[in-house]
């Protein structure tokens, strides 16, 4: 997702939050850099979030849905309504593919 | 056996085995035991870790013991070594005793000694900065950090960097380094007096020289430090000597995946690693003249310590 605008820095509060519908276990979420590290312990696996897919990650941890969070992204990052929603549903399916969320948070 | 084969025996002990005592070295962070009835295996080790023997340490990680049994008489001379009680090798010639020894320390470390994040790195201190150079078998880790040691850094470890989790730093284990013949000439024109060369045959990597860090000054030894640069060499033969800064996520996935026992930590490993890195530099370095590369890492380290001074 292109951008050279730096994304507002989402507190840890915000990254620690559940989504609504998601299934109860802890990841363990760090900030480091404009990026996010996830470790979850179901699986022992730790991931790599670039700074796009972090801060939709935080939005939709926050509740909000794709549209909202392309909305948020469009004024942020500078891109077109089209591109910013199409990007925001490649990363929350993959997000969801990777179990970081729930698959309701979709649409 | 006749009087002439006891004769051949008993020179042979004269020469060799001792009354079996126990050593303690306290290696850096790593409490070592050695138990030997062998007097030259003693020498042999003695050589590299004389300066670390004590008393007795607090709390020994690596038992090792290393029997002669047999008879150079009878052809069936050997060397039974165990670590932590258990049969580690049993080995024919006594110049291969050695680096089975450190290579059983070694094992004795990743199993026996959790409490560290363990990563697969050499290590060495510039003033109040920690370097780590992590990467796999032949990507020039021990090269670099011999290098830099005689450069002036001090010297933490060849092969592990031992993260506390409680403190965030880099604790010594400064075994000696074991150098590939290729490294040995560019070790020896850094230094007219050592005059390295490979004289014994080591666990997976052929002939090496060995250098224990206070054969090259006394000072040489480092002392647990906070790591401030992180870097993932590759050496290549002929490369011209480049840098690539990398973000500290990505340096985060590789520490984890060069750990020897992250399982162990799982999430405060994780935890450990991001505390750690928010205070790093992180660097990938190309090289094939481990003299400019090491000098390169000494001048970012040193102003690393500048700007961590300031």
């Amino acid at each position: 997702m292109p951008s050279n605008r730096r994304c507002e820095p989402a507190s840890e509060a915000d990254v620690a939050a559940q989504p609504a519908g998601a299934t109860a276990h802890a990841w363990s979420v760090h900030e480091l850099g404009d990026e996010l590290i996830v470790f979850d312990p179901r699986t022992d696996t730790t991931l790599r979030l670039n700074r796009t897919a972090a801060r939709v990650w935080r939005l939709a941890m926050a509740g909000l849905r794709p549209v909202q969070i392309a909305e948020q992204m469009r004024r942020e990052f500078d891109v077109d309504d089209a591109r910013a929603l199409g990007d925001v549903l490649t990363a929350t399916d993959r997000l969801i593919e990777l179990q970081l969320l729930p698959g309701g948070s979709q649409r | 056996m006749t009087a002439l084969n006891a004769a051949v025996e008993a020179l042979l002990v004269a020469a060799g085995p001792a009354d079996g005592t126990c050593e303690d070295y306290q290696v850096g962070a790593i409490g070592v035991s050695l138990r030997t009835n062998c007097r030259a295996v003693r020498r042999a080790f003695e050589w590299s870790y004389a300066p670390y023997r004590v008393h007795q340490v607090a709390r020994v990680v690596a038992r090792l013991e290393a029997r002669v049994a047999g008879s150079w008489w009878r052809g069936d001379r050997r060397y039974e070594l165990t670590v932590n009680g258990r049969p580690g090798a049993t080995v024919r010639r006594l110049d291969h005793v050695p680096s089975h020894l450190e290579w059983a320390c070694n094992w004795a470390v990743a199993f026996a000694a959790p409490e560290w994040l363990q990563v697969h790195a050499a290590c060495v201190q510039i003033g109040p900065v920690g370097v780590v150079l992590a990467g796999r078998p032949g990507s020039g880790k021990t090269t670099l950090a011999a290098v830099m040691t005689l450069l002036g850094a001090a010297y933490l470890c060849d092969e592990f960097a031992l993260l506390d989790p409680a403190t965030h730093r880099l604790e010594p284990f400064p075994k000696a380094m074991n150098l590939k013949e290729a490294s040995i000439a560019v070790v020896n024109s850094l230094s007219s007096g050592l005059r390295l060369r490979a004289s014994r045959t080591a666990c997976g990597k052929g002939r090496v020289a060995v250098l224990p860090p206070h054969r090259v000054r006394a000072d040489a030894i480092g002392r647990a430090v906070e790591p401030r640069l992180v870097v993932f060499p590759s050496f290549r033969p002929g490369a011209a000597t480049r840098t690539r800064s990398i973000l500290p996520a990505e340096a985060l996935l590789r520490l984890e995946r060069l750990s020897f026992n992250f399982l162990a930590h799982r999430a405060a490993g994780v935890d450990l690693l991001v505390r750690v890195l928010r205070e790093c530099t992180c660097i990938e370095l190309e090289y094939g003249d481990a003299r400019r590369a090491a000098r390169e890492l000494m001048a970012l380290a040193s102003a690393d310590g500048r700007r961590a001074g300031t």
